[in-house]
This record gives C-alpha cells, sequence and structure tokens, in this order.
C-alpha cells in the first residue's frame, strides 16, 4: 500500500511538475515575444517549419514501477528497462513511431505468481502523437499506442533444467515526452509511459481479474537522433 | 573421424538433458485446509507443487519445485503455480518434522483439472513420535530371539487418475510390519521408527523359539523408549 502511494505521488508530482513547466514557458514565450502577433506564436508552438524534422531515433533506458490490485502490482518489482523508438512526422508535428523495448522486473512474491525469481517484458508496439514546442529548445509529445503486444518470458526457477516460460498480452500505452534540444539533430529526452497489459494467461476464475491485467509506469531517459527537416506529406505538397 | 564424433554428439545431447517446458500463458492453483488428527487447522504447513524427471542416462529422478506457499492460520491455503504436463506430477503437504506428510500424484501428460485448479479438500496430517527401540542380549551366548513390529507408516500417498483415486498405487496410513532374528551373528539391536503418536505398536517376540508374546504399545510421547532384554 505504502509502495502504491509512492508510486501515486511520484506521477502526480511529475504530472504537476510537466504542467507548470509547460505553463512558465508559455508564459515566459507571451511575455518576451512582444514584437510576435499572437498568430505567429501559437504557430510556433504547434509547428514550426525551421524545427520541423522527418524521422526521430530515440534511444535510452527506463525504470519500471509496477502498481494496483494485480499481477503486476503485488507479484513484481520493477528494476530497469530500455528503450528504442523511431518515428516518423507524417504532417506537420503529427507523428507515427514504431518502439520496441525490454522492461526488467523481478518477482517480490513468489506465493502469488509462482516458483520464478525474474521477468523480461519484451515490448513492441506502433504508436502515433503529436509533438508541440512550447519554448525554444524544448519539445513536448504526447504519444498513445495503437497496436502492442508484450511477452514475458520469465526464468529464475528452481532448477536450471527448467526452460523459459512465456506468457503474452497485449499493450495499452499512453505516455508523453519532453525533449530538450542540444543542436539541430541531437536532443535529450525525459518521458513517461502509462502502460496496461491486457494478458492472454488461462487462470482459474477466482484468480482471473488478477492476472488479466497488469499495468505499470515507467520513466525513461535517453538520447533523440533526428533526420531530416520536413514532415512527409509537406514533401509531396510543396 | 571428427564429424562422426560431432554427430554423435549432436545425437546424445538431447538425450543427456532433460529439460523442463512449463505450459505458456498458463497457471494454476491449489487450494485445500491443513488439519491435524483432532481437526485442529495447522497453520504454516508448506505446500509444494512438483514435477519429476528422469536426469539422463543413467541417473535418477529429480524434482522440480513450479509453485510454493503455505497455509494460514486456519490451515487453509491457495498457492498459485506454473503447470506441467507430466507422468509424475505431484503436491507435497509438509507441516516439518512433528506430522506426517501428505504427497498427491497425477499424470498430468492428457489432464487439466476443471477451472485449473485442484482441490485437495481436507487434508490430516497426522502427528509423529520416535519409537526407539534396544533389544540385548544378557543371557549369554547361543540365546536367539524373534521379533516383529507391526505399527502404523505415518506416510499418505494418493495417486489419481484423472479425478479418480488409483486404490492400487495409493498408500495411506497403511500397516507395516518389520521381522527381525537376533543371535550369535548379531546379538543387539538399537534402531528407531517414525510412528504415528497416540497409536498403537504391536511388538510380539518368542527367544529360543519358545510360544509367541506379544505387547501392545501404546505411543504417549514424543520419544518413546522401549527396551527388551533376553
Amino acid at each position: 500500500m505504502k509502495k502504491t502511494m509512492t508510486f501515486h505521488s511520484i506521477t502526480k508530482n511529475l504530472f504537476v511538475l510537466v504542467i507548470l513547466l509547460f505553463n512558465v514557458i508559455i508564459s515566459a514565450q507571451e511575455s518576451t515575444s512582444n514584437d510576435y502577433t499572437e498568430e505567429s506564436t501559437k504557430g510556433n508552438f504547434f509547428s514550426s517549419e525551421e524545427r520541423q524534422n522527418f524521422f526521430v531515433i530515440m534511444v535510452g533506458g527506463h525504470k519500471p514501477f509496477t502498481s494496483g490490485d494485480n499481477f503486476m502490482g503485488k507479484g513484481l518489482k520493477g528494476k530497469s528497462g530500455i528503450d528504442f523508438r523511431v518515428q516518423m512526422y507524417v504532417y506537420k508535428q503529427f507523428f507515427i513511431g514504431v518502439a520496441s523495448g525490454a522492461s526488467y522486473l523481478d518477482v517480490k512474491n513468489q506465493e502469488l505468481l509462482g516458483n520464478y525469481k525474474k521477468t523480461r517484458i519484451s515490448e513492441n508496439y506502433f504508436y502515433l502523437g503529436y509533438e508541440f514546442l512550447p519554448a525554444e529548445s524544448l519539445r513536448l509529445g504526447v504519444n498513445i499506442s495503437i497496436d502492442g503486444d508484450l511477452r514475458y518470458k520469465n526464468t529464475g526457477f528452481s532448477s536450471s533444467d527448467i526452460a523459459d516460460q512465456y506468457d503474452s498480452a497485449k499493450l495499452n500505452r499512453y505516455g508523453f515526452y519532453l525533449n530538450y534540444e542540444l543542436g539541430r539533430h541531437f536532443m535529450l529526452y525525459l518521458d513517461y509511459g502509462y502502460n496496461i497489459s491486457k494478458t492472454n494467461i488461462n487462470t482459474p476464475s477466482t484468480v482471473e481479474d488478477f492476472f488479466s491485467k497488469g499495468k505499470y509506469s515507467t520513466i525513461g531517459l535517453g538520447l533523440v537522433f533526428t533526420i531530416g527537416s520536413r514532415d512527409l506529406i509537406s514533401r509531396f505538397l510543396d | 573421424m571428427k564429424i562422426k564424433k560431432l554427430l554423435l554428439l549432436f545425437i546424445l545431447t538431447p538425450l543427456l538433458t532433460c529439460e523442463v517446458r512449463l505450459e505458456n500463458d498458463t497457471r494454476i492453483m491449489v487450494t485445500g485446509v491443513v488439519l491435524d488428527q483432532n481437526n485442529s487447522p495447522i497453520p504454516e504447513a508448506k505446500i509444494s507443487i512438483a514435477t519429476k524427471r528422469g536426469s539422463g542416462i543413467g541417473g535418477g529422478q529429480s524434482q522440480y519445485i513450479l509453485g510454493e506457499g503455505y497455509s494460514k492460520s486456519n490451515g487453509s491455503f491457495s498457492v498459485i503455480s506454473f503447470y506441467d504436463k507430466d507422468e509424475d506430477f505431484a503436491i507435497e503437504v509438509d507441516a516439518g518434522e512433528i506430522y506426517s506428510r501428505y504427497v498427491y500424484k497425477n499424470n498430468t501428460e492428457d489432464y487439466t483439472p476443471v477451472d485449473l485448479t485442484f482441490s485437495l479438500g481436507e487434508i490430516t496430517l497426522k502427528k509423529l513420535a520416535n519409537f526407539n527401540y534396544n533389544v540385548i542380549r544378557t543371557s549369554g551366548d547361543g540365546n536367539t530371539i524373534t521379533f516383529r513390529i507391526r505399527y502404523i507408516d505415518p506416510v499418505c500417498l494418493e495417486t489419481y487418475e484423472g479425478t479418480i483415486l488409483n486404490e492400487l498405487q495409493t498408500y495411506c496410513f497403511q500397516e507395516e510390519v518389520i521381522n527381525r532374528s537376533l543371535g550369535n551373528n548379531l546379538p543387539n539391536l538399537e534402531s528407531n521408527l517414525r510412528v504415528l503418536f497416540g497409536e498403537s505398536i504391536e511388538f510380539a517376540y518368542s527367544i529360543n523359539d519358545e510360544p509367541e508374546i506379544t505387547q501392545i504399545i501404546t505411543i504417549d510421547e514424543e520419544n518413546y523408549d522401549f527396551s527388551l532384554n533376553y
């Protein structure tokens, strides 16, 4: 219970921080950009020809945090993770992407999950989203997965003669990120993802609810490399 | 020659390694209540869900634990486990050395329980005691004794075929008999047995082929010492 509260407070604080940061940046932009028209300010926030990208490649790591009254929240504890994402800007700041990553977790309650010690979740999903340009060096993106699969590789059994066991699931993911531009084609990112895992695990009916859904969040950090300076549709229109 | 060796290694490798493959996307549950002979709940009894496999050519059998849990203060348990389709699928209930042990066995190669749940119901573990017996020759060379101990073996192994109990392969608190003879080759014997606390043991003996004498011993101590001089 204590851990759930801590997790919720981290999530809540992170949201508040992003919103505050967002407001501060917008206010600062409005107050210091008196020379700009209102139209041009809006234009800079939603899109900018000078800052347009075609592809971005994001590489980083994350820390998973499990939560809720489900097999992940009660039985697993997040350790670390890796992320690799490629996103393409279809029109202005609207993008689609493909992501592949992994989260590493330890089993904290074997009586609830079975006799094993570790899980590696392979995460593969397509996503779409929009990227805002709140300040000169910042980008704020929101995204949602459109088709995602998870594969749990369960290891660390009582004997090395027991082969790895696998569980599968569908992924629904909601996320946002903040990019800080270090150069025209190089950025740092901080991201947050809320993941809902809808498993295909066959279980007794009494524990079906417990195993059917798992929830975990990720807080990640990494590098962004950009390619190109025009979105896909503009390449054909102009 | 090298190719032959490599080929042999390729053929033998699968025979030497007996990997246990658990069912993917599957969990089972084992439920029940652990009681003692007075119908009082036994807390902290260990429930182990296991499967057995031969450990390769010339090797014995190894046990692989798939799930583990403990009974609660009211004796009830509900343990989640992985599942293995195997002819030696077993569930063991063990409350430590002071109680008898219960083993449930089933061939799960072609069997999956209803709602993926093994309901073991009420499991009675009986309290155990040590029966320490000494038979000592004090009468000198040439004298012999034959004796017989009849007692209840404190093991309960139930073998099922699906949901049906296989009585031929079930062995639960059955009567056991030990027959021994002592003489010039081995005049004295000091040994012990794990027996059920509160139960009676029949100790029958005959000295120098004289008529048999039978003693009924009630085990009312955790360490029951019994001596017989002949």
